[in-house]
């Protein structure tokens, strides 16, 4: 074992411990320094430290001092096996001569040690038809990662995976045994969702699952990290209540999500009649006709009916002109979710559309965290139509990179991973709920929910 | 005994003669020879002779006659000498010495009747045809002939020679529908009388005789041969030079057909004039028949000369469509007997009519389809609805939906590919989008528009029903027409009128109409109606009638196509003028889903403006508003831009780069999912 080399009595044996984010540049960072005299130093790292003659002797070797303990109770044969932990980098005292080469000291240091110790498995859907979704949301999660200290390239082992399920657990067992990745991360399809719940289970791996419909893992390893759904619906159930709406019918494109929908049902429960009806959106005969099946119902409504229309702007515009021609004066609650977030379904003023609501999982984008690029009209409110499907992409990359970074922060086993995903709040990421877990009991991640309403030519929060 | 023989001899002579004088004379008597000449003789000492009534247009050209038979007046004095001298030449040589009758000459044809059987010589002298064809009947009885004699006598003591002359040459047939050498010349030769030669006069002199067995047009080589009988008779009563004569004989004669002036020129105009007329004077129109009515109207013969071009050069377009209709029937649709096309063109400014061609073919159908059809104005409609947004606030780059829309039974379809598309309200307008226009009559509500339509001019009932709104109802080309006349003149409508004068015979003025003193209706703000102008510009620089791009700076316009085509509309307006053009079947027949008033109106509106403008029809476009402001936008989504199309806005409300637009083009254009959130399956 040659963790420590001690070459001679000037020799510094420095052991930097990971200490969360393993920023170039921080405050935050601390390193434990051992010195000749095998006490451990904590002290805060700072690029002032690297540029310190001291540390530039004959070698510095670098370990995770967290598994210093465990490292020295390996015998040599046990280390060579496992490959875990290792020694990952020596330098010469001669690197350490100009401040120049200190910084790139410091670089390569940060960069092998963030690849070796602490990394990320991506599982990535090979046959996407939302390529770029999953590129954006990678970007994001890439992002996160370097913000937080590491080599993205290098923390990051990504696998796409086709939907075969066999071919997805392979590809989950061999970030997990070989590359011996800390975090899963995916499961954008169902198939990849499920294989990787199977896999964290087995094997104590914390898993981020972003997929809505996938089953999560039966122990704590596995989470979701989504938009909220559910709180959304409960944000409309409950404004519905309030409006004492008892009439829904829902409009919406043929094979859309009715998340929502669904879960609106079940939060609002008995007692509310619920109609739907579907189009082919290419098709406007089709839209005609769906929309014209729910006018009797809400003509005949006796109390004050809704039309939720999981739709896009646009087209909840086309659906407000139908009813509003096929019902002029008739009082509707129109009601939708994010799709509807744009100026153009206010603009220009749409008297029908006057009050009807929408939830959303974002508010004021200019809130939104910093890595994420959102181009700003003058209304805080509404970024532009190219940006807000991004963003939406963007924002959850951002949650997978920062949880999976911060997880890491305060442990490096995959048992401490799980147990600081489960019990750390949201203090550190400042767009999500402050006072709220990161996870609920549920394991599902926790979003902000916002409920907009349709007032003139503008949306306001509710 | 011998006296006494002689005596008894001619007491019964005398007997039998007394006998026979007594009956005679009661014979006479009974034949009415003797009655009173006063009351006959009156009608002809106060006679007036029958004069059409004419119709001029606005600048003093003759374009129509009314008339029961056909007559051009000239007095005596006008009357050239050729003319009379052909006709005493051939007819009455003696007219001048004799007191109404020649005995010489009848007792020439007495024996000549006696001798050959028939009447080879006519002894009736002029004064006596005219008393035969004025006064009598045409039976061939002796006491008619005295009586033709003793009221010859008298008229020649009543009327100079002159008179009878002027009333002779005047009132006489002369074959082919013409009464009097005034109209002859004009039926014959087309000309007017005073431009004739002695070859034109003598072959004319030769038809009073026999004007239809003469007749140039059935007869050429008789009215020829009887022409040369006239000349030797011009020779022999030396009441022409020989070399004249000489001339005369040797000139050829060219016979022009004759067309009327009412089928000609303006027609419908003239037909429906007739009706007008009548109404101004309150009146059975038919009155204006040959009482030398002046009528002056408001048509410009020019204008109408252009139209009438404008239709017969687009026919062949219109008879290939009906051949093309003809020859692939659609099941259960009855093709259209005849594809008809008419123009009306008023002056805005006035609401004078300036042209008016209400079928192709007056001859073929006299239905004026300028006037009296109804029909359904399709989208030409639409700018009364439109007018109703702009005065509500909105402006041109606004976004409106072209939804698929349904009121009731009633699901207005757009044109294909125009369906689930948002644009502009000058793209809504340029492009003819339905739905956007009734979402917006909903919006405003069905009685609104038509009060709109109302104080716009349209006088055809329109129910309260949304169709209305993209011009499901019927109309009259005036309905149309007024809707544009209103547009055109800022707002500000003139009622149309067509006489502006009626004289009669004698210049007593009947009837006259100054625009100057009525009152216009003020039925659009002008900024609104400056605004909706702008915007029926774009029809042309960028909309369904971008086939005439060029005449956009100084024109405005509106195609109209009702249900399967069966009604093809263009109305368009420059400063100086409204013309409307509709393409249609009578009996409501479809001409198919390729036919359209861009396809079948709008080449003919644009026949009719490019020959206005060659004959001097100003271009000058429309000066700017105070108050309003020209921008060009993206005619999509409205956002300013430099490629796009030009409008008025009323400053303050001019349109700025909108993310709303640039969403609406994004989501469009993309046509991906829009915050949906699709990972994988």
């Amino acid at each position: 074992m040659t963790v420590f080399r001690r070459h001679n009595a000037l020799a510094l044996i420095v052991t930097v411990v990971l200490s969360g984010s393993c920023r170039l540049i921080g405050p935050d960072r601390t390193v434990d320094i051992l010195t000749s005299s095998n006490k451990i130093e904590k002290t805060a790292l700072t690029p002032r430290h690297y540029r310190a003659k001291k540390y530039c002797t004959k070698a510095i070797d670098v370990i995770p001092a967290t598994l210093l303990a465990s490292i020295t109770s390996l015998s040599n044969e046990q280390k060579t096996k496992l490959q875990w932990p290792q020694r990952i980098a020596s330098y010469k005292p001669q690197h350490c001569e100009s401040f120049k080469k200190r910084g790139e000291i410091l670089n390569d240091f940060e960069t092998i040690f963030a690849s070796k110790t602490y990394r990320l498995g991506f599982i990535l859907p090979a046959d996407s038809t939302n390529e770029a979704a999953l590129q954006t949301i990678l970007d994001q999660v890439k992002i996160q990662l370097a913000q937080s200290g590491y080599s993205p390239d290098k923390a990051l082992v990504i696998r796409r995976v086709g939907k075969d399920l066999g071919e997805a657990v392979r590809a989950v067992a061999e970030l997990v045994h070989i590359e011996r990745v800390a975090i899963l991360i995916g499961g954008l399809s169902v198939s990849h969702a499920n294989a990787m719940a199977q896999l964290a289970d087995q094997t104590q791996t914390p898993a981020l699952i972003v997929n809505p419909h996938a089953q999560l893992g039966l122990t704590k390893q596995t989470m979701r990290v989504y938009p909220p759904i559910k709180r959304l619906a409960n944000r409309l159930s409950d404004h519905f209540r309030s409006s004492s709406v008892k009439t829904i019918t829902t409009l919406y494109p043929h094979g859309a999500n009715l998340d929502l929908y669904q879960l609106l049902r079940q939060e609002l429960g008995g007692g509310y009649a619920f109609s739907q009806a579907s189009y082919n959106p290419e098709n406007p005969q089709s839209i005609l006709n769906a929309v014209k099946s729910q006018v009797p119902r809400l003509a005949n409504s006796s109390d004050k009916p809704a039309v939720l229309i999981l739709d896009n702007f646009r087209m909840v515009r086309h659906i407000v002109n139908i009813l509003g021609t096929s019902l002029p004066g008739n009082k509707i609650l129109f009601a939708g979710n994010q799709q509807w977030r744009s100026p153009a379904l206010v603009i220009p003023r749409e008297e029908t559309l006057q009050g009807a609501i929408f939830v959303d999982f974002i508010g004021n984008y200019r809130n939104l965290p910093n890595s994420i690029d959102t181009p700003l009209s003058d209304n805080d409110y509404f970024t532009t139509a190219q940006a807000a499907s991004k963003i939406d992409y963007q924002i959850i990359g951002h949650r997978l990179g920062s949880l999976g970074a911060e997880a890491a922060r305060y442990g490096l086993n995959r048992h401490e991973i799980a147990n600081r995903l489960q019990s750390m709040t949201n203090k550190w990421d400042m767009y999500f709920p402050k006072s709220e877990l990161a996870f609920d009991s549920g394991r599902e991640s926790s979003w902000p929910v916002f409920l907009f309403q349709v007032t003139d030519e503008n949306i306001k929060e509710i | 005994m011998e006296r006494k023989h002689k005596v008894r001899i001619l007491a019964v002579i005398s007997g039998v003669l007394i006998i026979m004088m007594m009956a005679l004379s009661g014979y006479l008597w009974s034949s009415g020879v003797f009655e009173s000449e006063d009351e006959q003789i009156k009608k002809l000492t106060a006679a007036i002779i029958p004069d059409n009534s004419v119709v001029f247009d606005r600048s003093g050209n003759k374009i129509g006659e009314y008339y029961n038979h056909f007559h051009i007046e000239f007095a005596y004095k006008d009357i050239p000498r050729g003319m009379v001298h052909s006709l005493l030449a051939i007819e009455d040589r003696k007219f001048f010495e004799h007191e109404g009758v020649n005995w010489r000459s009848m007792l020439r044809a007495l024996f000549s009747v006696i001798t050959s059987g028939r009447l080879k010589q006519g002894g009736s002298t002029i004064t006596m045809q005219l008393v035969k064809n004025y006064l009598l009947t045409r039976e061939k009885k002796v006491s008619r002939k005295l009586r033709e004699i003793i009221l010859s006598y008298y008229v020649e003591k009543n009327l100079s020679k002159e008179r009878i002359l002027e009333l002779y040459l005047n009132t006489m047939y002369m074959g082919h529908g013409a009464y009097g050498v005034g109209a002859a010349s004009v039926v014959y030769f087309g000309k007017p009388l005073p431009e004739l030669s002695l070859a034109e006069f003598s072959l004319m002199a030769g038809l009073f005789q026999a004007p239809s067995a003469y007749d140039p047009h059935k007869n050429p080589q008789g009215a020829i041969k009887r022409q040369k009988v006239v000349l030797d008779a011009l020779l022999d009563s030396k009441l022409a030079m020989k070399d004249e004569i000489e001339e005369a004989r040797n000139k050829p004669l060219e016979f022009k057909p004759w067309v009327p002036i009412n089928e000609t020129i303006a027609p419908f105009f003239i037909s429906w004039i007739r009706n007008e007329v009548g109404e101004l004077l309150g009146e059975d129109d038919t009155v204006l028949n040959d009482r030398g009515y002046k009528i002056t109207t408001t048509l410009d013969r020019n204008f109408q000369e252009v139209a009438n071009r404008a239709v017969s050069e687009n026919a062949a377009a219109l008879d290939a469509l009906q051949t093309k209709i003809n020859d692939n029937p659609r099941r259960g649709k009855k093709p259209p007997e005849r594809i008809e096309a008419a123009l009306l063109a008023t002056d805005p400014k006035t609401g004078a009519v300036l042209a008016m061609l209400g079928g192709r073919n007056f001859r073929e159908s006299q239905f004026n389809r300028a006037v009296t059809a109804k029909r359904s104005p399709g989208s030409a409609f639409k700018p009364v609805v439109f007018s109703l947004a702009l005065e509500h606030g909105m402006v041109w780059s606004d976004l409106v939906y072209a939804s698929p829309v349904a009121v009731g039974k009633f699901r207005p379809k757009n044109h294909k590919g125009d369906d689930m598309t948002e644009a502009t309200l000058v793209k809504a307008l340029a492009k003819s989008l339905n739905t956007p226009v009734i979402s917006l009559a909903q919006k405003y509500g069905m009685q609104t528009v038509i009060d709109r339509a109302e104080l716009m001019g349209v006088r055809s009932p329109m129910k309260l029903e949304t169709g209305v709104a993209i011009g499901g109802f019927s109309a009259t080309m005036f309905d149309v027409d007024a809707l544009y006349r209103t547009i055109a003149n800022q707002g500000i409508r003139h009622e149309s009128y067509a006489i502006t004068k009626i004289e009669d015979r004698d210049g007593h003025v009947l009837f006259s109409y100054d625009p100057a003193s009525q009152s216009p209706i003020k039925a659009l703000d002008t900024d609104v109606a400056e605004q909706l102008r702008s915007g029926l510009q774009t029809v042309l620089s960028y909309g369904t009638a971008s086939s005439i791009a060029y005449m956009a700076p100084y024109a405005a316009g509106k195609t109209g196509t009702s249900d399967d085509s069966r009604d093809n509309w263009f109305a368009g307006c420059t400063r100086d003028i409204v013309a409307t053009v509709w393409v249609g079947g009578d009996a409501h027949s479809p001409l198919g889903d390729a036919s359209s008033g861009t396809s079948l109106a709008l080449p003919i509106w644009k026949t009719f403006l490019d020959g206005l403008i060659v004959i001097g029809l100003p271009t000058t476009p429309w000066p700017t508003a105070e108050g309003l402001v020209p921008v060009t936008i993206d005619p999509d989504y409205g956002n300013p831009s430099d490629q796009g199309i030009t409008a008025l806005f009323p400053e303050g409300k001019t349109p700025k780069k909108s993310q709303a637009a640039a969403d609406m083009r994004s989501l469009k254009t993309d046509k991906g999912a829009y915050r949906e959130l699709k990972l994988g399956e």
